[in-house]
């Protein structure tokens, strides 16, 4: 246990933890003494204070649940399918050819113009809002599985042909771990993506999550309480970067291997 | 090292042998730029069994696409390529290329062991899979480095890392494009030396490419020039030098020295004068 916080001790870069303390430090100071004054900026303990009482008074979870559960089920479809159509467009160069025009055409809409239409389709439900995040989430997925496995070296293809791999078994030993690496990049975009995309369509018209209740704390007056939802997006998107990161190290200790390498 | 990796019946050198490989007329074509652009021209040679050759030529005279077309991974277009009597139209396990470029060549999410592995999985029981992998790195000198993963060892142990893997799929013939054109001289030395070794061992039939015609004098039985564009085989030579080979002895050979020099010549002119 103590090697354990020694070891996370040492992994925490404590000039950045330094900095952000001294942002915070000074942000307290200058709202404190009136150097600076808006209605709309609160002190950071101010923020605080309202953190608390969201805790306390349970009106977070729920929100927190909702938008927490929209945007994994957003990102789990987005990883399944985007790698997927992402590997075979790498793969096939029939499928690349029938769908590279339409996913860049899809791609290059901006999806925050895709909110009322999916709003108008399925209601303002969880349904349009896992859909909505799904679908912006899918094409980082796509884009980067795709261009990993063009980016297999042909050589690879040499040594799966003269060791006689079949196809099924050259695809899940050497191109999908050779794949790992873009994948991962692009599941953890996903994520992100996922994350915002749900929180912005739960600001433009559904009716919960805490994007939402961001949205109705700006409509009641209450600028801590905005903040304070401001700052749980942001924890909420470090912690799910966090979690991937870690479940990626334990069940692919190989794929971390080699992102450790091209660290060194 | 009692266990030996092939158990092929062992053939004496200068023995009357049966053939490995039979090339007749081999022509190759391969697309370029939208044409198909010739690369080998008339290709007939011979493999005896248990024998070790060396391809050299110049750059662009069709070595590698040779060494392919032995190994199943390009399909001559016209003419006949048999490895044991039976024609070569795919890879087979009788058969494996070793590549020059062994980072490219090896996963390196996979450790050693692992790499070693690949060509074995869901062919043969775990036990077995265990028992020729020990044995292929043993081969090679690598059995305490089992674990490691491949790009943190030497440029030489990556390479017998691709030769063990080669090695424990327990092939007849082993096929190198230039298998040590990327080293320094000193590790191409213990290589060269290490190879022989295998060769000893196993008795497996070794066709390999090279620039380097000491390498090519050093370790084959028989030496084949290649030239021109498209390449054809214009000279052939017996090395005649006594096995086991060493680096030093060898090399002082007055019959080492006539080789070399009759290859320096034809690789110049491509002709003997």
């Amino acid at each position: 246990m103590g090697t354990f916080f020694s070891k996370a001790a040492r992994k925490v870069n404590w000039l950045g933890v330094g900095v952000i303390v001294g942002v915070l430090a000074l942000w307290q100071l200058v709202v404190s003494t009136r150097m600076l004054y808006y209605e709309a900026l609160p002190d950071p303990s101010g923020i605080f204070s309202a953190l608390k009482y969201l805790v306390n008074s349970g009106l977070l979870w729920p929100q927190l649940e909702h938008t927490l559960e929209c945007a994994l089920k957003a990102w789990v479809i987005a990883v399944a399918v985007g790698g997927l159509v992402g590997l075979l467009m790498g793969l096939s160069g029939t499928v690349a050819a029938w769908t590279t025009a339409t996913v860049n055409v899809f791609r290059s809409l901006p999806v925050v113009v895709m909110i009322p239409i999916a709003i108008l389709v399925w209601g303002p439900g969880t349904k349009a809002e896992v859909l909505l995040g799904a679908y912006a989430a899918l094409w980082p997925m796509l884009v980067t599985t795709a261009a990993g496995v063009r980016g297999i070296p042909p050589r690879l293809r040499d040594v799966s042909s003269t060791l006689r791999l079949s196809r099924v078994a050259s695809v899940r030993k050497i191109v999908v771990p050779f794949t790992g690496g873009a994948m991962l990049v692009g599941a953890r975009l996903a994520l992100t993506v996922a994350l915002v995309i749900c929180v912005v369509s739960e600001m433009l018209g559904l009716q919960a999550g805490i994007g939402n209740a961001l949205v109705l704390e700006q409509s009641a007056d209450q600028p801590a309480r905005m903040w304070a939802y401001v700052l749980i997006v942001g924890a909420l998107g470090i912690a799910l970067n966090a979690a991937l990161v870690t479940l990626v190290d334990v069940a692919f200790p190989g794929v971390s291997a080699l992102t450790r390498r091209s660290v060194q | 090292m009692s266990q030996a990796i092939v158990v092929d019946k062992p053939v004496m050198p200068g023995s009357a042998r049966s053939l490995a490989f039979e090339l007749g007329s081999v022509c190759v074509s391969l697309p370029a730029d939208g044409a198909d652009r010739p690369i080998l021209d008339d290709v007939s040679m011979e493999v005896r069994q248990g024998e070790v050759v060396a391809i050299v030529g110049p750059s662009g005279t069709g070595k590698t696409t040779l060494l392919r077309v032995m190994s199943g991974l390009v399909r001559a277009n016209t003419g006949t390529v048999l490895l044991e009597g039976r024609p070569v139209v795919e890879p087979t396990g009788d058969a494996v290329t070793v590549f020059q470029d062994y980072a490219s060549a090896l996963l390196p999410w996979r450790t050693v062991a692992r790499n070693v592995r690949l060509p074995l999985e869901g062919r043969m029981p775990r036990s077995e899979q265990k028992d020729r992998i020990a044995r292929a790195l043993e081969m090679v000198g690598l059995a305490d480095r089992a674990g490691e993963y491949p790009w943190r060892l030497s440029g030489g142990m990556q390479q017998r890392v691709q030769i063990a893997r080669a090695l424990a799929v327990e092939p007849r013939v082993l096929l190198m494009d230039e298998p040590f054109g990327a080293l320094d001289a000193i590790t191409k030395a213990s290589l060269q030396d290490q190879l022989l070794d295998v060769h000893a061992q196993t008795g497996a039939t070794i066709v390999f490419i090279t620039h380097d015609i000491e390498e090519a004098v050093y370790l084959s039985d028989r030496v084949m020039v290649i030239h021109g564009a498209p390449g054809t085989i214009v000279h052939e030579v017996e090395t005649g030098l006594p096995r086991p080979r060493d680096q030093i002895e060898t090399r002082d050979l007055p019959r080492y020295h006539t080789v070399r020099h009759e290859l320096g010549t034809v690789l110049r002119h491509g002709h003997v004068l």
